[in-house]
């Protein structure tokens, strides 16, 4: 026993006389020695968190070198940036460093519970760390304007960027947008919008201008990574051949509706829009008011809420476009929803002009059937306002493509291993991740790929992603503290479990030793794995059965 | 590195104050309240089975994170007294209340709160956030005595009394000001027909937020719950013909709650729009359809007490036709506006306002962020105080 207890110190706090009077602490300096017998390293202090504590604490680590500590005093969970501190001013891990509560405990249950931290203790192995260098470099996946914008402020922090586009253009819903709506959307005039996109157009020269640094790949695509934050392994392909890249961080902003598909300008549902007289909504204003002898058309419905919910920045797009359509092009437009989405500055008076403008709003419930014919599209609903059953019928009909589906490209999703949503979005719906995290560490997400379409939520994102990214890479490197799911190579199946079941893509395997192996710098101790293992070959060093089985009286 | 002045410490002033600290600047942030965080503090946890993502219990983590963050510093019962803009700094007079508190030393261990002869002293605990709030009119010092009892107390010279006076002033130069200064709700009130203030059992979304976030279940245990939405908003006639977004949050989210800890509970919520305030909102509605939680897109016309102790709602129907429905309990969801002080603010920095009274613009190191902007959640005001820090950061140094 002296062996393991002689490198633990064993530190309380009395918080100023206000956890428990010196009688106290007597009795409890007296049970500790009293049970761990040869126990050396004891020490009371009265404010162990204030600057003196700590330099106290520090030097008595140092002077007796003290390899684990137990810090009994308040809560360890209110005072994590406590044990961060303790961590940081002794240069203990943090798996070296174990804080109980005896606020509210006699000195009895106080000494056993110190007792029982240093029971658990002697049976954690001291931890390594590793430093991780972190690649400078940062890709940007997306030349939409999320992906723009985050490439622009991360560039302008001071990291290398490469941000890569599938197509061959930039921008991606910008054009499109700027045509339907006449370029009235709300944050088209101002920022990297109004520099790139004057008129809806992108000026190449702004481009360069706009993204200063920024190395910008179009006509490419992510076809691999591998590694983890810090130095990520991306192979781009690119029309002239495979890029590699290695990255400390990367942005996904591919976008909404999965991959471009031919015909359906956006929309995954190609079969919608056979019928010439149902549209994308972003090709709407061409065929109402084009010149393709196109006159007989008199009614023009608007769709939103198809399949998915609307979010503001459609609802203020079709707004748009069926106020032009109504006032300039003098159709009778009906706009359809299941709500009016007008959480957004402007919105409400912009609906109200709207319905005075002439344009008739249904709002429906439950299902809404489309059927084309001949004489156009009949469209049929439950009209919630007047609680009764209609048919509309137009000459022509376009489809908001966030209706149709919300889904990221999820070929992305799985090469990345980013989680995905309910609706295909990417990223898990989880609020205890800022909004532009993900369940990888050192993978983030801007935009329409993850729901956002209003183009000023959007850009502010952009901007919060990139503090997340400059967070992670300002320093020269990562120090991860080695004490993750430890694999027993004997006892591993390969039978792949773990790295099904583990929620950050942290298990790979390691074809040397023939087994699973955790890596340090994406591992987050959750414990799923070894939970999961078939074979019990996994276990995480600070909960294995030894140190919980040490536990029980 | 550059210093910032951040009026405001609500969730907006305290993320944009840590993001800020962290890219090397130093920070003050002054709130006219004893206490840090600003109206979510009074917000609870909205999960059921499941996280509603309501955003509250990371907007804890987050002020308590600033309080602790050593290039932060806090004036609690800040006044600001005038503004020096000339130059290319913002001089600022502020006057501070006595006793001041500072959270990178306070152990959070009470020694100030059992001392206080007067007990103007109440501890706020939420999750990993404890904070110490001060009833500055109970306080010894603010009526004109000597004490120095919570100074003398504290164990880690948290607490300072200043020299006996109720309240000091410095000056603060900053390199860049952010307005942060947050919303009023709607005074419901004002809406004499649905008699709040007057009739039983008629509350605010707000109240209700209270009431679960200290565990207790509402007041009379009503069986049947009604709420209104768009209490004081998009409403032209109160001059407020805007769209507050979070309010269809909080009440569904309130709603669910409520489902959840007592499924014979029959809710109905009135409405007009269904804002979509979630990423799988599609996913929420459609469950919703499943929960027995029932939805009329109508908003009442009065409330009144009915004999036997009920509330009768009456309802305006398409036909022409008013019916009666009765409920055993109201709530309303009232939406946001802007603070009180935010005319002030403005023509201090000479800032604009727009029709509603939200400012509408900012200067070249005069920034503004938050709900003093645009009715916003939580989230939202957490992506907009990082990316403002962002463009804040940019300046000066």
């Amino acid at each position: 026993m002296k062996e393991t207890l002689e490198n633990i110190g064993v530190f309380t706090c009395d918080c100023g006389g206000t956890l428990f009077s010196q009688a106290e602490a007597k009795e409890i300096a007296a049970g500790i020695k009293d049970e761990g017998k040869a126990f050396e390293n004891f020490f009371h202090l009265s404010i162990l968190c204030s600057e003196d504590g700590l330099e106290h604490l520090s030097r008595s680590v140092r002077e007796r070198g003290i390899k684990k500590l137990v810090f009994a005093g308040c809560s360890p969970v209110r005072n994590r940036n406590l044990m961060d501190a303790l961590a940081k001013e002794t240069g203990l891990t943090h798996g070296a460093v174990y804080g109980i509560n005896i606020r509210g405990k006699s000195a009895g249950q106080a000494v056993s519970a110190i007792n029982r931290a240093v029971k658990a203790l002697s049976l954690i192995p001291v931890f390594q760390t590793k430093n991780v260098p972190l690649a400078g470099s940062v890709l940007v996946v997306g030349g939409g304007i999320a992906g723009m914008q985050a490439a622009r402020e991360i560039s302008a922090l001071g990291h290398d960027t490469v941000l890569i586009e599938r197509s061959n253009r930039m921008g991606g819903q910008i054009p499109g947008l700027f045509k339907s709506t006449g370029g009235d959307f709300s944050g088209a005039h101002s920022g990297l919008l109004a520099e790139v996109f004057p008129e809806g157009m992108m000026v190449q020269e702004a481009l360069q201008k706009a993204l200063p640094g920024v190395k910008i790949h179009t006509g490419s695509y992510l076809k691999e990574l591998a590694g983890q934050v810090g130095s990520f392994k991306a192979k781009v392909q690119a029309p002239d051949g495979e890029v590699r890249l290695t990255c400390g961080a990367v942005v996904l902003a591919p976008g909404a509706g999965g991959k471009p598909e031919k015909g359906s300008a956006g929309g995954p549902d190609g079969s919608l829009f056979e019928h010439d007289s149902i549209v994308p909504m972003s090709d709407l204003k061409a065929f109402a008011s084009g010149p393709k002898g196109r006159t007989r058309i008199r009614e023009v419905g608007i769709i939103l809420d198809l399949n998915i919910d609307e979010t503001k920045a459609g609802t203020e797009a079709a707004l748009l476009l069926a106020r032009s359509l109504q006032q300039r092009d003098r159709r009778q437009v009906h706009l359809f929803c299941r709500d009016m989405r007008v959480a957004a500055s402007g919105l409400e008076k912009l609906y109200a002009e709207v319905r005075e403008a002439g344009v008739n709003i249904a709002k429906f419930a439950g299902k809404l059937e489309l059927a084309a014919g001949v004489e156009g599209v009949s469209i049929t609903y439950r009209d919630s306002i007047l609680g009764l059953d209609m048919t509309l019928n137009c000459d022509l009909v376009g489809i908001s493509p966030r209706g149709l589906s919300a889904a990221a490209d999820s070929d992305l999703a799985r090469l990345t291993g980013v989680s995905t949503d309910e609706l295909g979005q990417l990223q898990d719906n989880n609020i205890h991740l800022f909004p532009e995290q993900t369940n990888r560490p050192g993978i983030f997400v801007v935009g329409a790929c993850r729901g956002r379409h209003y183009l000023p939520q959007v850009i502010e994102e952009a901007g919060a992603a990139a503090l997340a990214v400059h967070a992670l890479l300002s320093e020269e490197s990562l120090e991860v503290e080695l004490s993750g799911a430890l694999v027993d190579p004997d006892k591993c199946i390969l039978c792949l479990t773990c790295i099904r079941s583990c929620p950050f893509k942290a298990m790979q395997i390691d074809r040397e030793n023939g087994a699973a192996v955790s890596s340090p710098e994406a591992c987050q101790k959750c414990g799923i794995c070894a939970g999961e293992c078939p074979a019990r070959a996994i276990e995480l060093p600070v909960y294995s059965d030894r140190v919980l089985l040490s536990q029980l009286e | 590195m550059s210093r910032f002045l951040v009026i405001g410490a609500g969730i907006s002033g305290c993320t944009a104050g840590l993001e800020l600290a962290r890219l090397g600047n130093e920070v003050e942030i002054l709130e006219a309240e004893s206490i840090i965080g600003g109206k979510v503090l009074s917000y609870c946890c909205k999960a059921t089975k499941d996280c509603s993502k309501c955003g509250v219990c990371v907007a804890y983590t987050q002020i308590r994170d600033s309080i602790q963050h050593k290039q932060i510093h806090f004036t609690q019962g800040a006044a600001l007294k005038s503004v020096d803009m000339d130059g290319r700094k913002i001089a600022a007079r502020i006057a501070r209340s006595n006793p001041g508190l500072d959270y990178t030393k306070c152990v959070s261990c009470d020694a100030c709160l059992k001392v206080c002869p007067n007990r103007a002293i109440s501890k706020y605990s939420r999750a990993e956030l404890v904070q110490y709030r001060i009833d500055y009119s109970a306080c010894l010092i603010h009526q004109g005595k000597a004490c120095k009892a919570c100074e003398e107390a504290c164990p880690s010279g948290a607490i300072f009394c200043g020299s006996g006076e109720r309240e000091s002033e410095v000056t603060v130069t900053a390199d860049g000001v952010l307005i942060t200064s947050g919303h009023d709700p709607y005074d419901a009130a004002k809406k004499i027909r649905f008699g709040y203030g007057r009739v039983r059992n008629v509350m605010t979304g707000l109240e209700v937020e209270e009431m679960l976030s200290s565990r207790t279940s509402l007041e009379d245990s009503p069986d049947n719950i009604a709420f209104i939405q768009c209490v004081g908003s998009r409403d032209p006639q109160e001059g407020r013909n805007y769209c507050s977004g979070v309010c269809c949050a909080y009440a569904v989210r309130l709603a669910r709650v409520l489902k959840s800890r007592d499924p014979d509970m029959q809710i109905t919520v009135y409405y007009i729009d269904l804002q979509n305030f979630d990423k799988t909102f599609t996913c929420l509605r459609e469950e919703l359809d499943k929960s027995g939680i029932h939805f009329v897109r109508a908003i009442p016309f009065s409330i009144e007490e009915s004999a036997g102790g009920r509330l009768k709602l009456l309802i305006e129907n398409m036909d022409g036709e008013d019916s009666i429905v009765l409920h055993d309990a109201v709530v309303l969801s009232v939406g946001l506006g802007p603070a009180a002080g935010s005319e002030r603010l403005a023509g201090l920095f000479g800032l604009g306002r727009d029709e509603f009274g939200f400012f509408s613009s900012e200067k070249e190191n005069v920034f503004v962020s938050g709900t003093c902007k645009e009715p916003q959640s939580i989230p939202e005001c957490m992506a907009s105080a990082r990316a403002t820090a962002l463009e804040m950061g940019k300046i000066g140094s």
